[in-house]
């Protein structure tokens, strides 16, 4: 790097740095010895030194008395410039002191909590009113069997004849469990002998399967579902 | 109010006062004084860089420049002169330093201690002369370049190396140097045009 000359003499620009103590102790020796020989570094220290001092000199009694103000920096603006999120805030507010924060969340959680309790007793007057869905139809006990008759009139008789299964227990129950998910229910409608059978249900919109007297166990008592059927066929001649 | 002859003195050059102090006029060395302690004393803290052994040095200076003064020969001007005097007397303070060991400097005017004080140096003049060159000072590195203003600032009164102005400016360290000095230059240069001390 080029030196810079200040005076004709090459130590000078060692002028600076000596006079702010920022010289090595080698460099600090060898321009010490110089200005005792060399009167236009001399010279130039003097001036230099001159000017250095009246800033000094100003600065100690111009400012040096001066209190330093006490700065302060608003909290929005710190949260601002370092992007901090609302829980963050939350948090340094809880940080720095639990009392009024406390007091401030506990405050919105006990309102909440009315809040809260007052609508879900709404919701639930609401619900016996405004409910849309059809309840589900009380269950059909599998021991009363009831025959299955398609409407229009049609009488299977086959169904409704008692007759021998000849499969295992064990299969009759599978088949059976899959009829038995539909609770169905006899209405006698005005046309004797044409009893039709309704399912309750809303949301079945497929053909209710036939149950047959084979479907059910063996061990129900069939006695009693043969004498309630002969019963209907009696009382609707 | 100065005295007549004081004013007198006022008028002459540094090389007739020196004449008239050899020719044991006592006012005419004090007058010297007058016009040089300031300097002086600034040299010696730019040596030292403390106020105190700066105004010892400034002191023993002023009291080598009158024992000596029938030594002067003319040849460099009186301000070199004291100078040469200044720094010879702040690298003595430097190695005493250095060494660790405090040696009373004889007197030897016999224990009649000179100071030589100059005219006004208390009164309450000085305290008006004091908040002028204050403002001087402040308005001449105010019109300063921006680039020369803010090396002073950070090295003045923000108390940085030069080290850490180059780290904060991004200049080469070299640069740093040769901006202070130049803006040091600049300011003896205001400040010599404006008259700091009044007479």
């Amino acid at each position: 790097m080029k030196d810079i000359k200040f005076t004709d003499c090459r130590y000078s620009i060692d002028i600076v740095p000596y006079m702010y103590g920022e010289l090595s102790s080698s460099d600090r020796s060898v321009f010490e010895s110089h200005l005792l020989d060399c009167a236009v570094c001399t010279d130039e220290f003097a001036e230099i030194s001159n000017a250095r001092y009246e800033v000094y000199d100003w600065k100690k009694l111009a400012f040096d008395p001066l209190p330093t103000p006490a700065f302060e920096i608003p909290r929005d603006v710190q949260h601002e410039a370092a992007g901090v999120s609302w829980i963050d805030r939350l948090r340094a507010a809880f940080a720095q002191g639990w009392a009024i924060p406390t007091v401030a969340f506990a405050s919105i959680a006990i309102f909440a909590g009315l809040t809260g309790l007052f609508l879900m007793s709404s919701d639930t007057d609401v619900a016996g009113v405004n409910k849309t869905t059809v309840p589900a139809a009380p269950p059909v006990t599998v021991d009363s069997p009831l025959p299955v008759i398609e409407a229009g009139g049609k009488s299977d008789t086959a169904a409704t004849t008692v007759g021998a299964d000849d499969r295992k227990p064990a299969e009759r129950k599978a088949a059976t469990a899959a009829h038995r998910t539909e609770p169905k229910r006899v209405i006698r409608t005005s046309r004797p002998g044409q009893p039709r059978i309704i399912d309750t249900r809303a949301t079945r919109i497929e053909t209710p399967s036939v149950p047959r007297l084979n479907d059910f166990d063996e061990d129900e008592d069939t006695s009693l579902r043969l004498a309630q059927l002969f019963e209907d066929i009696e009382t609707s001649d | 109010m100065l005295a007549k002859h004081e004013r007198m003195l006022i008028d002459h050059n540094d090389e007739k006062l020196v004449e008239l102090a050899v020719a044991n006029d006592p006012d005419a060395f004090g007058e010297i004084v007058r016009r040089w302690e300031r300097k002086i004393f600034a040299l010696c803290f730019g040596m030292l860089g403390r106020e105190d052994e700066a105004r010892d040095a400034a002191q023993e200076t002023f009291i080598s420049a009158y024992r000596n003064i029938s030594n002067f020969r003319g040849e460099a001007k009186v301000s070199s002169w004291l100078h040469r005097i200044a720094v010879n007397q702040c690298l003595t303070v430097k190695r005493r330093a250095r060494t660790r060991s405090e040696e009373f400097i004889d007197d030897e005017s016999g224990g009649e201690e000179k100071v030589f004080i100059a005219p006004a140096h208390r009164s309450p003049a000085r305290t008006t002369e004091q908040t002028e060159r204050l403002t001087i000072v402040r308005q001449a590195v105010s019109s300063l370049p921006s680039d020369l203003r803010q090396v002073i600032v950070m090295k003045e009164f923000e108390e940085m190396t030069f080290q850490e102005i180059s780290d904060t400016l991004e200049l080469p360290l070299s640069t740093v140097k040769s901006r202070l000095y130049t803006a040091l230059r600049q300011l003896r240069m205001k400040l010599e045009r404006t008259p700091l001390e009044i007479n």
